[in-house]
């Protein structure tokens, strides 16, 4: 479950960070229409207040608003220092991360 | 109006920056190893067993409970410390004697083997206590000036976070900027990345740091109400912390009750392997007291205790929460800055933001000289900044890695081993800092950062050469407390070894040109949006 919401919050700040105008560019050559940017900040958000909900699935209230915050940090550090040197990679992780977090959970019932 | 606000703040957080900073980095390094204090304790200690099965808490207590009976029947105090997962490994005992015929008291703590109860020899050493104890108490000092010299800098940490947010006008704009390659801006860059994604630990960290000390800091507060002079300090100290159910020595000797039974009753309350510490006060004594407390499971949980009258066995308290508001903010923050209630996820969390506050520091110390240089050329405040500099970034890591060195090179019956340990890493500190003011600058930094690598990452093959607890070991025995350390070292060697390496490439590169580039790209770069 930690996977998960790492890798939710993982996505959401990708989302969040597509939205603005000098990383779409860096990722996609142009900038972001008004409206794909909107609704790029809105999935991110709900993609962030999603690894909230599975923190506080798994962990008592306290100690999921801090594991949260700690995955935050960590989900951004990633992002931060993949973008400049592996852009394509940075964003592909943003899909395939959750995916697979959440097949592992599945698979582990 | 508004800028020259930000611009008299981004003064502040310059000197408030770089007045603390060494002490700063010495600290957040320091301190973040403590997260990891018991592996690296583990680690140190080759000689403890890997962790055997699993013992019943009764059958643990009795064994920690004979072997104070034996070595400390006149005692003051006893606590003992049944293995409870990751904070406490390994059943631990602990004892303060009577007063002697001259006054004289003892402390002493064994750690004892959860199947025999005899003590667990292994190499004198400091381990990962004494390495997270200096990021406080630091070293060679009288606590109490250590605490002064500890408060005014994370003061200091307070107001360079505080001033550093009013300074830093693009904090959104450019919450997920890192530009490599770019000179000074990709250290102001990773300097604000470092900084504004670990904000809610590094102010966490560093208000709470502040409280732990408060009455220290603060003691005016405490003399406003109840009078100056160490007796009334001591009156509100009693008054604050104390416990209820504590007792005074009464003088007349009594059997201790039965310590199963306690016991019995406080996991039926908790659950089993809840059971952090037993604390016997006064033990033989009429006035016994018998203290549980629980394991940190949640921030605010520390407050959960039993208290047994030790003699007659009943239970004289049970006391669920702090008794007040502010003292369970206090504890609270406490506890957050402990992180004791972390699990290995949430450890990693905490490890991986102090690690991020360390760079943070180290890149704000790097930033202040590039500036420099850039605004003023050179003068002797800014060379001596520029060397303390590569000593301290670059040479307390080294440093730090020495002291594991020494851990498995120091011969084990070498007398005050456990303290030769330490003055390894502060000779190999004071040696680097020598070394950074001898060489020209450039080659100090690559020379320092390399060896720094280098320590790190042959530290696993040293533990392979003196030890059969290697990763070659560790890995299929699934021993991961064993083998992250090595593992972690490893992947400290590694980004050292980038850093040095990307710093020699660039330095073969024609100076002129490489000066040209940085520039045209600090004036000419497309993001400069306006504020």
């Amino acid at each position: 479950m930690s996977a998960l919401a790492l890798t939710l919050a993982y996505a959401g700040f990708t989302a969040v960070c597509l939205a603005m105008e000098r990383h779409h560019r860096q990722l996609l050559g142009r900038p972001p229409a008004r409206r794909t940017a909107t609704s790029l900040r809105a999935t991110g958000f709900v993609l962030l207040g999603l690894a909230l909900a599975a923190c506080l699935l798994t962990y008592d209230g306290s100690v999921g608003v801090i594991l949260w915050l700690g995955l935050l940090t960590a989900a951004g550090l990633a992002l931060v220092f993949l973008l400049p040197y592996a852009p394509r990679l940075a964003a592909g992780l943003a899909v395939g991360g959750p995916v697979a977090a959440a097949l592992a959970a599945w698979a582990a019932g | 109006m508004k800028d020259a606000f930000r611009q008299s703040m981004a003064w502040v957080h310059t000197w408030a920056g770089i007045l603390a900073g060494t002490v700063l980095y010495f600290m957040f390094l320091t301190g973040t190893a403590g997260y990891f204090d018991t592996e690296i304790g583990y680690w140190m200690r080759p000689e403890v067993p890997p962790r055997a099965a699993e013992v019943p808490t009764a059958q643990a207590v009795a064994l920690g409970l004979r072997r104070l009976e034996a070595q400390a029947p006149n005692a003051e105090r006893w606590i003992l410390y049944p293995p409870s997962g990751r904070d406490v490994p390994e059943l631990t005992v602990f004892w303060r004697t009577l007063p002697d015929a001259d006054g004289n008291v003892t402390s002493r703590s064994e750690v004892l083997d959860r199947v025999t109860g005899a003590p667990l020899a292994a190499r004198a050493t400091g381990g990962g206590e004494t390495l997270y104890q200096m990021h406080y108490l630091l070293r060679y000092l009288p606590s109490r000036t250590a605490y002064w010299i500890v408060g005014l800098c994370t003061m200091l940490m307070l107001v360079a976070i505080v001033t550093g947010v009013i300074t830093h006008k693009r904090i959104f704009r450019d919450f997920f900027t890192f530009r490599p390659g770019k000179g000074q801006r990709s250290w102001l860059d990773a300097h604000n990345v470092l900084s504004v994604l670990a904000l809610p630990f590094h102010l966490m960290i560093t208000y709470s740091g502040l409280v732990f000390f408060c009455f220290t800091y603060m003691p005016l507060i405490v003399s406003a109400a109840y009078g100056a002079g160490e007796a009334n300090r001591q009156a509100f100290f009693d008054e604050v912390f104390r416990r209820p159910g504590s007792a005074e020595r009464a003088g007349v000797a009594a059997p201790l009750a039965s310590l199963a039974d306690m016991t019995a009753e406080a996991e039926r309350r908790w659950g089993s392997g809840q059971i952090r510490s037993i604390d016997v006060r006064h033990p033989g004594d009429a006035n016994a007291r018998v203290t549980f407390t629980r394991a940190h499971v949640t921030p605010t949980s520390n407050g959960d205790r039993l208290t047994f009258d030790g003699v007659s066995g009943r239970l004289l308290e049970e006391s669920l929460a702090p008794p007040s508001g502010p003292m369970l903010v206090n504890d609270t923050l406490l506890s957050l800055h402990e992180g004791l209630f972390a699990g290995p996820v949430l450890r990693w969390l905490y490890f991986l933001s102090g690690l991020a506050g360390t760079a943070m520091v180290g890149t704000g110390l790097v930033l202040w000289t590039a500036k420099r240089r850039k605004q003023r050329g050179a003068h002797p405040g800014l060379a001596l900044v520029e060397r303390l500099n590569v000593g301290t970034v670059a040479g307390l890591p080294a440093a730090v890695a020495a002291y594991f060195w020494a851990n498995r090179l120091l011969p084990t019956d070498l007398a005050a081993r456990a303290a030769w340990e330490v003055h390894v890493l502060f000779i190999v500190w004071a040696a680097l800092l020598a070394w950074a003011a001898l060489r020209p600058l450039r080659r100090a930094w690559i020379e320092e950062l390399t060896l720094a690598a280098a320590l790190c990452a042959l530290l696993p093959v040293l533990n392979a050469l003196t030890t059969d607890r290697h990763l070659g070991a560790s890995l299929p025995a699934g021993d991961w407390a064993l083998a992250g350390f090595d593992l972690a070292m490893l992947g400290f060697g590694a980004t050292l070894g980038a850093v040095a390496y990307r710093l020699a490439r660039r330095t073969h590169a024609p100076e002129g040109a490489a000066a040209a580039q940085s520039d045209g790209e600090a004036r000419g770069t497309p993001s400069a949006e306006p504020a």
